[in-house]
């Protein structure tokens, strides 16, 4: 009786101390998110414009950037086989949520502002989106560079 | 899919998962975002470099007029 009582009683503190310290844990990896977030908010503000691209002679720039943009559609691809699991997801209306909610420069703001979902549902979106945006603006600088590489074969 | 729908399926994803299921999803959507993130550096420093280049060549362009 004595046995039984003790692991029973032992059962409970062992799964409390379990929960915590995953809670912990699941705690400590959403602050990560959203430092990781803030992050890429700051590099994507720093992307530069299509213009900025002036000198196509220079060797290797399309390559990397086609390089760049084959691993964020893989990344991508990733997301949206995780997503995969919420049938027709898609990235317009996380880009309208995104809007709605201060913004792709406000990503870590509109992820404590309150929404009604865990703070990861609010990323899940962001992240999409912020995959569109990029690979959106590489294609502008690899069509930026294939139309300035055409004039100057013609001329 | 309005957005109260998409948010509504992106919960019942989450809602889901267990807390062990809930704990590798953000660390690998963790390292996804850090992966994202080194390729937007790499975008940034690749046009720079040719922006540098550039500039380096009108230098020398405008030393030897």
């Amino acid at each position: 009786m004595n046995i039984e009582h003790n692991r029973s009683a032992q059962n409970p503190v062992e799964k409390k101390g379990e929960s915590s310290g995953i809670e912990t844990e699941i705690a400590q990896a959403e602050q990560d998110v959203q430092s990781n977030l803030a992050e890429l908010t700051a590099n994507m503000n720093r992307l530069p414009e299509p213009d900025a691209i002036t000198a196509v002679e220079y060797p290797g720039l399309q390559e990397k950037l086609k390089q760049y943009k084959a691993n964020l559609l893989s990344n991508k691809e990733f997301f949206m086989t995780k997503l995969g699991l919420i049938s027709g997801f898609v990235a317009g209306p996380a880009m309208g949520l995104i809007a709605s909610q201060g913004g792709m420069s406000n990503i870590p703001a509109t992820l404590e502002s309150g929404l009604s979902v865990a703070v990861t549902s609010a990323a899940v979106g962001l992240v999409v989106a912020a995959f569109d945006q990029i690979i959106g603006r590489v294609d502008v600088f690899l069509e930026t560079n294939k139309q300035k590489e055409s004039l100057l074969r013609t001329n | 899919m309005t957005q109260e729908e998409l948010m509504g399926k992106i919960k019942e994803f989450e809602d889901s998962l267990t807390p062990e299921q809930r704990l590798e999803w953000l660390r690998e959507m963790n390292q996804k975002i850090k992966e994202m993130n080194d390729d937007v550096k790499g975008i940034i420093s690749a046009v720079q470099e040719v922006q540098d280049a550039k500039n380096l060549d009108d230098l020398h362009l405008k030393l030897q007029t």
